[in-house]
C-alpha cells in the first residue's frame, strides 16, 4: 500500500519536474532564412559559409542589425537580421516540396546526409537499361578523365567539356556542343536524362551515378561569387560521395569549394529506360 | 533504482526538448510525397538573395585582419585536408568581397601581396582551384603586381601552382568566348 502511494505521488512529480527541465529547450525560438544569405563569424566579420534560403535555425540573441544564431550542426554565427523570420516558411505541397532531413528524422533515421542519400534513391530507382546505360556514362567520363586529362585530382575549368566527352565515349551522345555547363540540362534531357531535383536536395545526398549541374550565382551574389565559373556554372559526374568526376576527380563536391549560393545546383540528371541519341550498340548491349 | 529512473527521464527529456526545436519548424514546412518523384519542373535558384546589397561592406583594415586569421588555419599543420576544404567557402567569400573594397593605390598594394600570400597557404587544400577563380578578374586587372608578389613568394611550388592556375582560368575564359563547335567528340 505504501508502495503504491509513493508511486501515485512520484511519478507525476517527476514528469513534472522533467517538463519544468525541459521547457526552456522546447520553447526555444526558431528562425528561418528568408534569403540566401551570409554567416558571419562576428557581426561583419568574416563569412563562414552562405546559409541557404528556408534554412532554419536557434535565435541565441541580438547585437544591434545582427542577430547571434546556432545552425543545426551547432556552429554559432551572424546572421543579418532582415532576412530573419521567425515564421515557418510555408511551402505548398503542390510544388512538390521535398525535405530530406525531415524524411530521417520522421523514419527515425539519424539525420546524415548518407541516410537522406539512400532514402532519394529509394525514391528514384534505377533498374534495367537505364543502370545498364548509366555504367556506360560512368565509364566513359572516367575513361576520359584518364585519358585526356591524366588522372588528375584537381580539374582546371574544363568541366563541361570532359563530361560531354564521356557521353561521347559512352555512345550515349554523338553530336557536338551543348551549351556551357549551367545550359546543359536541355541537352542532357535530349539524351534520356530525367531531371529529378526537388528543394532540399544538395550534391551531398544526390544519388550516386547522376549528372550534377550547377547554375550561375544570382546578380545579387555577384558580392561574394565572384570569378568564371559564377557565371558559366559547373556540372560532374557523381560517382558516389567520395569522387565527382569531370576533368579532374576529386573527393570534394564543387560546392564545397564555393558554397552553394555561388554554385546553386540546379540539376540532378539521371538516366532513363529511354536513350533517343545512344549508339545502336549501346541500345541493344542495354536492352534499350 | 527510482532515482536512476528520475535522472534517466529528466536526460531523455531534455535532449527531446533540445532536438525537437528543429524537427518542430521542419514538420511545418513541405511534407515529402511517398510516391516516385513525378515530372516537376527543376528548382530555380532564387533571385531575390538580398543579402549581399544590403550588409554593409567592410573596410581594408578590417579585411587584411580577416585574411590574417583565415590564412593561420590553412597553415596549421594539425588541421586535416578535410577541415581545410570546409573553409574554402569563407575564403572564396572573402576573396570576393575583398574585390569591392574602395582603396588607395598604397592598400591596393597591400591587398594584393596580402592575397598573394593568401593564396600560397590555399593552393594545397583548394581541390577546384577556387581561390584563383575567385581572385581571376582582379588579377587579370593588375597582372604586373600579382606576377611580382608571385615571384616574391619562397615556395617554389607554391609559385608554379598559383600561375598554372591562373593561365587555365584564361584559357578557360578564351574558350568559353568562342562560339560552341558543332563537331562530334573524339
Amino acid at each position: 500500500m505504501k508502495t503504491n502511494i509513493r508511486r501515485l505521488i512520484l511519478k507525476p512529480m517527476t514528469f513534472l519536474v522533467a517538463l519544468i527541465l525541459a521547457g526552456p529547450a522546447l520553447g526555444q525560438e526558431m528562425g528561418v532564412a528568408t534569403a540566401g544569405v551570409n554567416f558571419r563569424s562576428s557581426p561583419n566579420g568574416s563569412v563562414i559559409t552562405g546559409v541557404p534560403r528556408g534554412e532554419f535555425f536557434k535565435i541565441k540573441g541580438k547585437k544591434g542589425n545582427w542577430t547571434l544564431v546556432e545552425l543545426e550542426s551547432g556552429r554559432r554565427g551572424y546572421i543579418y537580421s532582415k532576412y530573419i523570420s521567425t515564421k515557418s516558411p510555408d511551402v505548398p505541397e503542390s510544388e512538390g516540396g521535398f525535405c530530406a532531413s525531415c524524411l530521417a528524422s520522421r523514419g527515425g533515421l539519424k539525420n546524415t546526409s548518407e541516410n537522406a542519400e539512400k532514402l532519394i534513391e529509394m525514391m528514384n530507382p534505377v533498374g534495367g537499361p537505364a543502370q545498364c546505360i548509366t555504367r556506360s556514362v560512368l565509364n566513359g567520363v572516367k575513361s576520359v578523365w584518364r585519358n585526356n586529362y591524366g588522372g588528375r585530382s584537381r580539374g582546371r575549368g574544363d568541366c563541361a567539356r570532359a563530361v560531354r566527352k564521356g557521353l561521347n565515349k559512352a555512345g550515349v551522345w554523338s553530336g557536338g556542343g551543348i551549351g556551357h555547363a549551367k545550359d546543359m540540362i536541355p541537352g542532357l534531357k535530349k539524351m534520356g536524362f530525367k531531371n529529378i531535383i526537388k528543394p532540399g536536395m544538395t550534391p551531398a545526398n544526390a544519388p550516386k551515378n547522376t549528372i550534377l549541374v550547377y547554375g550561375a550565382a544570382s546578380k545579387k551574389n555577384k558580392r561574394f561569387c565572384r570569378g568564371l565559373g559564377s557565371t558559366y556554372g559547373h556540372v560532374e559526374f557523381k560517382e558516389n560521395n567520395d569522387s565527382f568526376i569531370y576533368d579532374g576527380k576529386p573527393k570534394f563536391n564543387i560546392q564545397e569549394a564555393y558554397g552553394a549560393s555561388c554554385r546553386p545546383l540546379i540539376g540532378v540528371m539521371q538516366m532513363t529506360n529511354s536513350c533517343p541519341t545512344c549508339t545502336k550498340k549501346l541500345k541493344n548491349s542495354c536492352g534499350a | 533504482m527510482n532515482s536512476k529512473w528520475i535522472f534517466g527521464l529528466i536526460v531523455s527529456l531534455v535532449l527531446v526538448g533540445t532536438s525537437s526545436g528543429f524537427a518542430q519548424a521542419k514538420k511545418t514546412a513541405a511534407a515529402p510525397k511517398a510516391s516516385p518523384s513525378p515530372s516537376v519542373t527543376p528548382a530555380v535558384p532564387a533571385e531575390d538573395d538580398e543579402s549581399a546589397a544590403d550588409e554593409p561592406v567592410p573596410t581594408w583594415a578590417q579585411q587584411k585582419e580577416n585574411f590574417k586569421k583565415l590564412e593561420a588555419k590553412f597553415r596549421d599543420k594539425s588541421l586535416s585536408t578535410e577541415a581545410k576544404v570546409k573553409l574554402l567557402p569563407q575564403s572564396n567569400a572573402l576573396l570576393s568581397e575583398t574585390q569591392d573594397i574602395k582603396m588607395s593605390a598604397k592598400e591596393k598594394a597591400e591587398q594584393i601581396a596580402t592575397v598573394v600570400k593568401f593564396l600560397s597557404a590555399t593552393i594545397e587544400s583548394d581541390f577546384a582551384n577556387s581561390n584563383t577563380n575567385t581572385i581571376y578578374f582582379d588579377y587579370k586587372a593588375n597582372q604586373k603586381a600579382y606576377d611580382a608578389e608571385i615571384a616574391k613568394l619562397s615556395s617554389k611550388e607554391a609559385q608554379k601552382k598559383i600561375l598554372e592556375a591562373f593561365k587555365d582560368w584564361a584559357e578557360f575564359e578564351k574558350e568559353a568566348e568562342k562560339p560552341e563547335s558543332e563537331s562530334s567528340d573524339e
